[in-house]
């Protein structure tokens, strides 16, 4: 050690001693006078504030991500050359830089437009005045902007651009943390062409930036398919009363055992007036293209009529049609007898307030001038025309006595809650109809598409 | 230039005052145009690479002052050699792959994750929630766009960084969660939830949302997310994935 640079040292402990900043300190490095550095950087202007990058996801290894670059100059000038260079090792201009493992700018995409207050940054950036050329550098870690005529920036400006093809560190970086830096060139000449870490030459301003990926966080729940169908009968209508499916005990004690005629003691039908028995369907589901709801006559006789003979035979027939229509074109009747289904539309129900009105009869069952229900439900038509039924018996294999019945409704092709819907059964008599008891099964089935 | 000029530029360099507008920089730490240091301590003791076979530690004794100092224009990372001196940010998210199991209309679903945050030498960062909401099938959950309770039957799917409890005041669907939680304490690290995910039974998502954030250079910051779910009778059956990335930026 040279003596002048002991007596160096000795005078930089006085130093502290005289500062008073306490006993035995310790110069653990010396100021040793040296050579001209070669400076790997020489800045004219400062550093750049207000920088950041924001990235479009913190996922290790995400491809074709978004980074978008925002600083305010410190320097008001013409650049004609903008880096931005991607380092694991540190922020610092003038350090070498070495790239985070898998990271790329890629065939650089960047968008030059300016960004709108808080979509990231609160008060918005400014566009890149001029026409600026990306490119990338050392193998995709370093994006260069290169604008041959210049475009002179402002300083205190916040500037920004989004370079849309950014590739993320992968995971096998040690940390998460990277680092970027931004040098500003007032000309593209030597320097910015042959620019890297480390022989940056000279720029205008320059910044240093922090990043880090980050692991996702992985959340799995479950939701089930859910289908609730029920058909009840009752003498006021259930779904304005604000019964539901789930509501077991309501249901069960409320089965669809409908007769259908008039009397007092005796209910009859004869060929003096349409009679009606009213009941009600209601059903939920989440499925995704919702339900069609079907309807399957267990009696195959004469078009799914009703039979005293357990389905032998059918003396009053189903309603012979493929579209909804009258029962009887006037009353007394004096044509055949005839039994049919009137379907009306969806309605919620009352006190649900997520309960939903989509459900959409079927044409065959449903025509929407004829859809005025009897006064008293299970009462009976005023006139031949205040509803028109059907029983489609042709449709898809056979309609309501095929293997999977008819449509009678459908959910319209979407989920529904608590929809409910009126299904008026119709019957009348001809003068020839043989006396008996009349039985008909119809089995309502709601199938939903997930 | 004398020795003792050279002297009282030494010691202003290793107090490694970062200012705005410096016109040159180099690799060393300090340095004019001239002359050059590097890697200086004042101090009691220290050590750069205290290393055993396996190990290496930075260390230091007896420092006078450590941590951040700022005015409107400059700001100082004080300390010795384990304080690091360069822009920084750490995001460190702990990576959770959680099954929260069925959802049901007449039930809440709820858990938590957490991350924690550090950045020096900015003047603040925001951390950002950078996903859709759980999906299925091309199916997302209805994150809610604003502040709101949790309502059974009603589909929400919604996040807060604050601590839940039943009943009272706040009347969360559960207790859980957590404040973000300061380390070592308020001194040193000054991060907090942002404006609509800092309320206690209050849940909000949007994509892109800043959740939490510190208006300083901070030291670590340890927050937890809660998450809370609901679903709707028309809510579409299946399995449905939240994958949520965490975007820390800081701005320096």
């Amino acid at each position: 050690m040279s003596n002048e640079i002991k007596s160096l040292t000795k005078r930089a402990t006085a130093a502290f001693g005289a500062l008073g900043l306490g006993a035995a300190l310790t110069v653990a490095a010396l100021l040793a006078p040296h050579a001209p550095m070669a400076v790997a950087l020489t800045a004219s202007g400062g550093q750049v504030q207000t920088r950041a990058i924001y990235m479009s996801t913190s996922r290790p290894g995400a491809t074709a991500q978004s980074y978008l670059v925002s600083f305010k100059p410190a320097t008001t000038g013409t650049l004609e050359g903008i880096v931005v260079d991607f380092c694991s090792n540190d922020p610092i201009a003038g350090d070498t830089c070495t790239a985070p493992n898998g990271f790329s700018v890629g065939t650089p995409t960047v968008n030059f437009g300016a960004t709108s207050a808080g979509n990231p940054t609160t008060t918005g950036t400014t566009a890149l005045p001029g026409t600026w050329t990306p490119s990338a550098a050392h193998t995709n870690r370093t994006l260069k902007l290169d604008n041959a005529t210049g475009s002179s920036l402002t300083a205190g400006t916040l500037y920004g651009f989004t370079i849309t093809t950014v590739t993320n560190p992968d995971a096998t970086n040690t940390s998460p943390s990277f680092y970027a830096r931004v040098l500003t060139y007032a000309t593209d000449g030597t320097d910015f062409t042959n620019y890297d870490g480390g022989t940056e030459g000279t720029v205008v301003d320059y910044g240093g930036f922090a990043l880090s990926t980050a692991a996702t966080i992985n959340i799995n729940v479950k939701v089930q398919e859910t289908l609730l169908f029920c058909v009840v009968t009752d003498t006021t209508d259930p779904g304005t009363a604000g019964h539901t499916c789930s509501d077991s005990v309501y249901v069960t004690g409320h089965t669809p055992d409908l007769t259908i005629g008039h009397g007092t003691n005796v209910k009859i039908i004869d060929n003096s007036q349409i009679d009606t028995a009213t009941a009600f369907m209601q059903v939920s589901t989440n499925a995704t293209s919702g339900a069609v709801i079907r309807m399957h006559a267990a009696n195959a006789c004469a078009n799914g009529g009703l039979s005293s003979d357990s389905g032998t035979t059918c003396a009053i027939s189903g309603l012979d049609n493929t579209t909804a229509g009258r029962l009887v074109t006037a009353t007394p009747n004096t044509g055949n007898a005839e039994f049919g289904l009137y379907v009306g539309n969806g309605y919620a129900t009352t006190g649900v307030a997520t309960s939903t009105t989509n459900i959409t009869a079927d044409p065959n069952y449903h025509n929407a001038s004829n859809v005025t229900e009897p006064s008293t439900i299970g009462g009976p038509l005023t006139n031949v025309n205040d509803l028109w039924f059907g029983l489609d018996n042709t449709t898809n294999s056979g309609g309501v006595t095929g293997t999977y019945g008819d449509t009678i409704a459908t959910t319209g092709g979407a989920p529904c809650n608590t929809t409910n819907a009126h299904l008026v059964f119709g019957a009348i008599a001809s003068l020839t109809t043989p006396a008996g008891i009349y039985q008909g099964v119809e089995s309502l089935i709601a199938t939903g598409t997930f | 230039m004398s020795f003792w000029k050279k002297i009282a530029s030494s010691l202003a360099l290793c107090l490694l005052v970062i200012c705005n507008g410096s016109t040159v920089a180099t690799a060393l730490q300090s340095s004019s145009a001239t002359y050059g240091i590097d890697q200086a301590q004042f101090g009691n003791g220290g050590e750069l690479d205290a290393c055993s076979t396996t190990y290496c530690s930075k260390q230091t004794a007896g420092e006078t002052a450590v941590g951040n100092s700022a005015s409107s224009s400059y700001q100082t990372q004080a300390g010795g050699l384990v304080t690091d001196r360069q822009e920084s940010l750490q995001l460190i998210v702990n990576g959770t792959n959680t099954d929260i199991g069925t959802l049901t209309t007449t039930s809440t679903a709820t858990t938590t994750a957490t991350f924690s945050v550090k950045s020096y030498l900015a003047s603040g960062y925001a951390v950002y929630t950078s996903s859709p909401g759980p999906q299925n099938n091309g199916y997302t959950m209805h994150g809610m766009t604003t502040a709101a309770a949790s309502s059974q039957g009603t589909e929400q799917f919604g996040i807060n960084l604050v601590n839940n409890t039943l009943g009272g005041t706040c009347n969360a669907p559960a207790n859980f969660g957590h404040a973000a939680t300061q380390i070592p304490d308020g001194s040193f690290s000054y991060g907090q939830a942002a404006p609509g995910y800092d309320t206690c039974g209050l849940f909000k998502y949007k994509d892109g949302d800043a959740i939490a954030q510190s208006a300083t250079s901070s030291g670590e910051t340890d927050y937890t997310i809660s998450y809370m779910f609901n679903i709707s009778a028309l809510t579409p059956g299946g399995d449905y994935k939240l994958q949520q990335s965490i975007v820390a930026t800081s701005t320096f």
